[in-house]
């Protein structure tokens, strides 16, 4: 069956309709995902902005990563549980936008960018922890997740615009 | 929601030319809503990472006073791209807003939660770094975070409602 035909089908179940139709779940879902872009985007910033030496100075790298990740990932969670959903209620809609195709693509990008970080780079933190230069490829992990980031927000925004 | 004394205020604000600039492009209302978010995921972000620490639940291993140092330039930041294009989508739809209930509620919020929020980053800032937080923090920090999230709440309701 081709992606086309997948998400008619999951359009075409009762759960999808359920949540498109009804007057409060999808505005809920949307303000619930809209919240923990607050949390979860807002504290991966916050990493970024460290990396790029231009945020956060005062403290080490370690304790911005360790001490934020739970709340990333918690938001995270979040973020994708209401993300599915919505999805599951217009795949249809999803599957024509072009914003939508792009913000999954960003969304890998951004996977790719922090397991690379996470496996490559951070195990030598302790070189550099304390020091306000930071390694090439550490301001370049936190360059790319910090642009990918606003694309993925911009293109969310931009799928409930339209095409 | 709003006396009908200040209907003109609104009636003006609405007949602009930045606001039927804005109403007549195709783009133009998206482009600025989209900066208006990034506005508030660096607001947010930094009020959220702020009052984690101030709550207990994270940052611990920073003093809350360096760590009101260190946010204070993203806040304000941030806090200015969202005034600047919320007045724009404002002005926009300045008619829509005066008849809009969660618009009235957005703003009221807005202002309690802006007044809070400097109450406590103020008296925060001036702590010395290995100073014990008062009591009153915690209260108070878990109000102004509810407050933030309500404006965001409200905020998203504007285009529901």
């Amino acid at each position: 069956m081709s992606l086309l035909g997948i998400c008619e089908q999951i359009d075409a179940t009762s759960f999808s309709t359920a949540i498109r139709e009804s007057v409060w779940l999808f505005p809920i879902l949307e303000t619930l995902h809209l919240l923990g872009i607050g949390v979860s985007a807002g504290t991966i910033l916050f990493v970024d902005l460290r990396l790029l030496g231009i945020g956060m100075k005062r403290a080490r790298l370690s304790d911005v990563l360790d001490q934020l990740q739970p709340w990333t990932l918690t938001a995270f969670a979040v973020m994708v549980v209401t993300g599915t959903l919505l999805f599951l209620s217009e795949s249809v809609k999803c599957y024509h936008s072009v914003f939508f195709r792009v913000k999954v693509a960003m969304l890998l990008g951004a996977a790719v960018n922090a397991a690379l970080f996470h496996w490559k780079v951070y195990p030598g933190v302790a070189a550099w922890d304390d020091s306000p230069r930071i390694p090439a490829r550490a301001r370049l992990a936190g360059g790319v997740s910090l642009t990918l980031w606003v694309g993925i927000i911009a293109m969310g925004r931009a799928i409930a615009y339209g095409r | 929601m709003f006396p009908s004394a200040v209907r003109p205020l609104f009636q003006w604000c609405d007949s602009t030319w930045i606001s039927t600039t804005i109403r007549d492009s195709t783009w133009m209302f998206a482009v600025v809503e989209i900066l208006h978010l990034l506005g508030l995921t660096v607001l947010l972000g930094s009020v959220v990472v702020f009052h984690l620490r101030l709550l207990g639940s994270g940052m611990r291993r920073q003093s809350a006073p360096a760590l009101a140092r260190d946010l204070w330039p993203w806040q304000a930041g941030g806090l200015a791209v969202m005034i600047v294009t919320g007045l724009l989508m404002f002005f926009s739809e300045a008619m829509k807003c005066y008849a809009s209930p969660p618009f009235a509620i957005k703003m009221a919020l807005l202002v309690l939660a802006a007044f809070s929020h400097l109450l406590v980053f103020h008296r925060v800032w001036r702590l010395r770094d290995d100073a014990r937080l008062p009591v009153w923090t915690k209260p108070a920090a878990g109000l102004s975070l509810l407050l933030w999230f309500g404006v965001g709440l409200a905020g998203r309701a504007i285009g529901f409602l």
